[in-house]
């Protein structure tokens, strides 16, 4: 047996007779032997360490989902409308608006509805 | 969930050689996971290391030239070894083959770490890579040879 066959059966962890025989003759593959035993040991010893995970969530990387994207959409528009609103209103008298503040929850809990209303014009609803 | 996650970000971690793209793997690995979960089809964690080779492989390729590994996030684990010298030698011997399998190829990085670090049966490995059994047992035992010349040379 050469080197080479030694090397590749030592590689594949097949220690045979053969092996054995070229490895108490043969000092170079003797240290081969020893290297791959004792990088097996450290690479095993990888599998037990803790890596810092991310901070951040899964969901955190991922795009806007519908509901928040509505949700935006619905915060853009009320705040129009309620300027609008305020603004006509403000016209014609000179009550200042109370704003209440109404939280809609969504079924994806990282979404919450803020909806703004000009409670003076909500009357008794309020 | 919390193992699979370190299972998928120390192996995303040993194919790339740094932590935060390792980290940003393993995010785009659980990504894949949710979107696929009523999709997927055998065993979920051959799946999971399947997708983290892939993974990890796309993002070598975008980030050409390769980068060295960091060896000090190769120290950072404690050792149950008894003597401050043997915990030097694993210490070093760890470092050492960081660099060395970053210098490996693709694949043989992926064998190796899926058979030698995840303890993976060599069975399992072909068919996490999709490959011929006794390609991926040429290809770990080019990777031991590789590692261990790599790290004589230099302890």
């Amino acid at each position: 047996m050469n080197c080479e066959e030694c090397e590749l059966l030592l590689a594949q962890e097949k220690v045979t007779p053969d092996v054995e025989a070229h490895l108490e003759q043969c000092a170079e593959c003797w240290a081969l032997a020893a290297e791959i035993a004792a990088n097996a040991e450290a690479l095993c010893e990888f599998r037990d360490e803790a890596l810092a995970t991310p901070p951040q969530t899964v969901g955190a990387r991922r795009r806007p989902s519908r509901w928040a994207m509505a949700a935006a959409a619905a915060v853009v528009l009320g705040a129009i409308l309620f300027g609008w609103r305020t603004a006509d209103h403000g016209k014609q008298t000179a009550v200042p608006p109370a704003i209440l503040k109404i939280k809609m929850l969504t079924p994806d809990p990282d979404v919450v509805i803020y909806w703004l209303v000009d409670a003076n014009e909500r009357g008794t609803e309020r | 969930m919390a193992a699979h996650r370190q299972r998928v970000l120390r192996t995303a971690y040993r194919l790339l050689g740094d932590l935060t793209d390792a980290q940003d793997a393993a995010q785009e690995v659980f990504l894949r996971l949710f979107k696929q979960l009523d999709r997927i089809e055998g065993d979920p964690q051959a799946w999971l290391y399947r997708v983290t080779v892939n993974v990890s492989h796309d993002h070598l390729r975008r980030r050409r030239p390769a980068r060295e590994a960091t060896p000090e996030a190769a120290g950072d684990w404690p050792d149950p070894a008894p003597g401050p010298f043997r915990i030097l030698e694993l210490e070093e011997r760890k470092r050492l083959l960081m660099e060395a399998l970053a210098k490996l190829t693709e694949r043989e990085r992926a064998a190796v770490v899926l058979r030698d670090i995840e303890g993976l049966a060599t069975r399992e490995v072909p068919q996490i890579m999709d490959v011929e059994e006794v390609t991926v047992r040429s290809q770990i035992s080019i990777a031991r040879l590789k590692l261990a010349k790599y790290v004589r040379a230099r302890m």
